[in-house]
């Protein structure tokens, strides 16, 4: 017998918080480090109440969109560079592989003191830890692209702007989707990351707020949004934009 | 003078840090108007030619001139078609065709008729919507063919551009392409490996040596048109064809 996925999902989610449940309920640990799945989902209900869950949500988000729309639009325009320019590649090309080994957090301590604690300091970590994923991937997209697409275009007249955006970014698309895809969760991270150590809003503030108050169930309940914000915006967001290319192109 | 002009190219490539010559020589007239079949041994530099004419690349040595003025650069009298069609896989039909008058900021009415003339031309009035994964390879060639057409070039360059057909599909093509010859008087380069193919297109075909190429000889063809592959009086020629394909040990 052939078992649907979502049966086997389902169950297994079932049986997974009814064990967590069970393991709570049996003492083995005291409640306010081990708080059970009902302390968890009470503990973001009166967040939810008070509104705070939902001023992090979109204070994290906002930070994300902006941080990300940065990153998405500097490594697309770096990455053609990249792709179309051999000096450019030979030269920046490298530094921007040594960048990208740079884990987001590890951008913060100069976010502090460029920016202060501020939005735009959280930002610039975002944006700064999605930014070289992003060109990366959009380069080797352009590297990659059919040669022949090219000339085509240059003998039926593209030139300068119009082979950019007619040809080299369509062209490349179904790389860069996953380029902006890879930079999108390099962004999730680096903002999470950021706002635990500015401890300034956001999702990545209640954390935080969460291990002051010795809150285990705010901490874990909070973990569950990130994520789910994170499954949620890559299964619809881009699984839907990667199907459609994917479709259109009939690589699929 | 004729319309295209190639005198004393010469083309190198690197083979393993070594230049190799590609292209030894090549003089060759197009004529306004003719179809000239180019067709030798694989590897012989016939494709390199006609990206030369196209403006692709550029000679190391000698020069070819289109209508007096050397050739530098691509330009919209001379069109490229490729062997695998080089279609935009992310537009749909209709806006692969009218893609060179788009950039040409061609405005939309004018690029509809314009667009809607060769779609028709070329059969494809009820695919206009489909995108190109969705086509059969004989539909695409046609769709590269119509993309050429609206720049409304003077000489087509053809780059093996029936290799990948079935032979229905392949002897349909030649039958459409020299159809549109006869309508547009359009000057046709024609490079193929097959002497059926060169024999059929041909007002003349132009045989080209192996490595570093030459021309070998050029054999007149003439007009009656239109021709079919199985076309009784082609046979002698694609014997002749073959020979001297043969004579160059291939």
């Amino acid at each position: 017998m052939i078992i649907p996925v979502l049966v086997k999902k389902v169950v297994f989610y079932v049986a997974l918080i009814a064990g967590w449940q069970a393991l709570a309920m049996v003492d083995v640990w005291p409640e306010n480090i081990f708080p059970s799945p009902y302390d968890v989902v009470e503990d973001l209900a009166y967040m939810a109440s008070d509104g705070s869950v939902f001023h992090g949500i979109g204070t994290s988000l906002a930070r994300l969109i902006t941080g990300f729309v940065i990153a998405a639009a500097g490594g697309l325009v770096l990455g053609i560079f990249m792709a179309r320019i051999t000096i450019v590649d030979q030269t920046i090309g490298s530094l921007v592989l040594g960048l990208q080994s740079i884990p987001s957090v590890a951008w913060v301590p100069l976010a502090i003191l460029w920016f202060g604690l501020t939005d735009a300091g959280i930002v610039f970590v975002t944006a700064v830890g999605a930014v070289f994923a992003v060109t990366i991937n959009v380069s080797s997209g352009v590297k990659n692209i059919n040669p022949h697409y090219v000339e085509a275009a240059r003998n039926i007249g593209a030139r300068g702007g119009k082979m950019i955006t007619g040809v080299l970014i369509p062209a490349a698309f179904p790389y860069m989707i996953s380029g902006f895809k890879q930079g999108w969760a390099f962004a999730w991270r680096g903002v999470i990351g950021a706002e635990l150590l500015f401890s300034y809003l956001g999702l990545g503030f209640l954390l935080n707020a969460g291990r002051q108050l010795n809150d285990v169930s705010q901490i874990i309940g909070i973990m569950i949004i990130i994520m789910g914000i994170g499954i949620g915006i890559d299964g619809f967001v881009f699984k839907r934009l990667e199907d459609r290319v994917m479709a259109r192109w009939g690589l699929r | 003078m004729a319309m295209l002009e190639s005198r004393g190219v010469a083309k190198y490539f690197t083979h393993k840090n070594q230049p190799m010559r590609a292209l030894d020589n090549i003089d060759l007239d197009i004529r306004d108007g003719e179809i000239v079949s180019l067709i030798g041994p694989s590897g012989c530099g016939k494709s390199t030619f006609l990206r030369l004419v196209a403006g692709l690349e550029t000679p190391d040595e000698g020069q070819i001139t289109f209508d007096g003025e050397p050739v530098s650069g691509t330009g919209p009298e001379r069109i490229m078609i490729f062997q695998e069609g080089a279609l935009f896989p992310w537009l749909n039909v209709r806006d692969n065709v009218e893609f060179g008058l788009r950039v040409a900021g061609v405005p939309a009415e004018e690029r509809s008729k314009s667009s809607n003339k060769y779609l028709e031309m070329m059969h494809l009035a009820d695919f206009t919507d489909s995108y190109i994964h969705q086509l059969s390879t004989g539909m695409k060639q046609r769709v590269a063919i119509a993309r050429a057409l609206v720049m409304e070039p003077r000489m087509l360059l053809m780059d093996e551009p029936f290799s990948a057909l079935d032979i229905p599909t392949r002897d349909r093509l030649l039958g459409e392409v020299q159809d549109i010859w006869m309508k547009t008087g359009k000057t046709i380069l024609f490079v193929t490996h097959n002497a059926v193919e060169a024999s059929v297109m041909g007002t003349r075909i132009a045989v080209f040596s192996k490595r570093p190429s030459h021309i070998r000889k050029i054999i007149d063809v003439g007009n009656g048109r239109p021709r079919t592959s199985d076309d009784p009086d082609l046979v002698p020629i694609q014997n002749k064809i073959r020979s001297e394909l043969c004579r160059e040990g291939v």
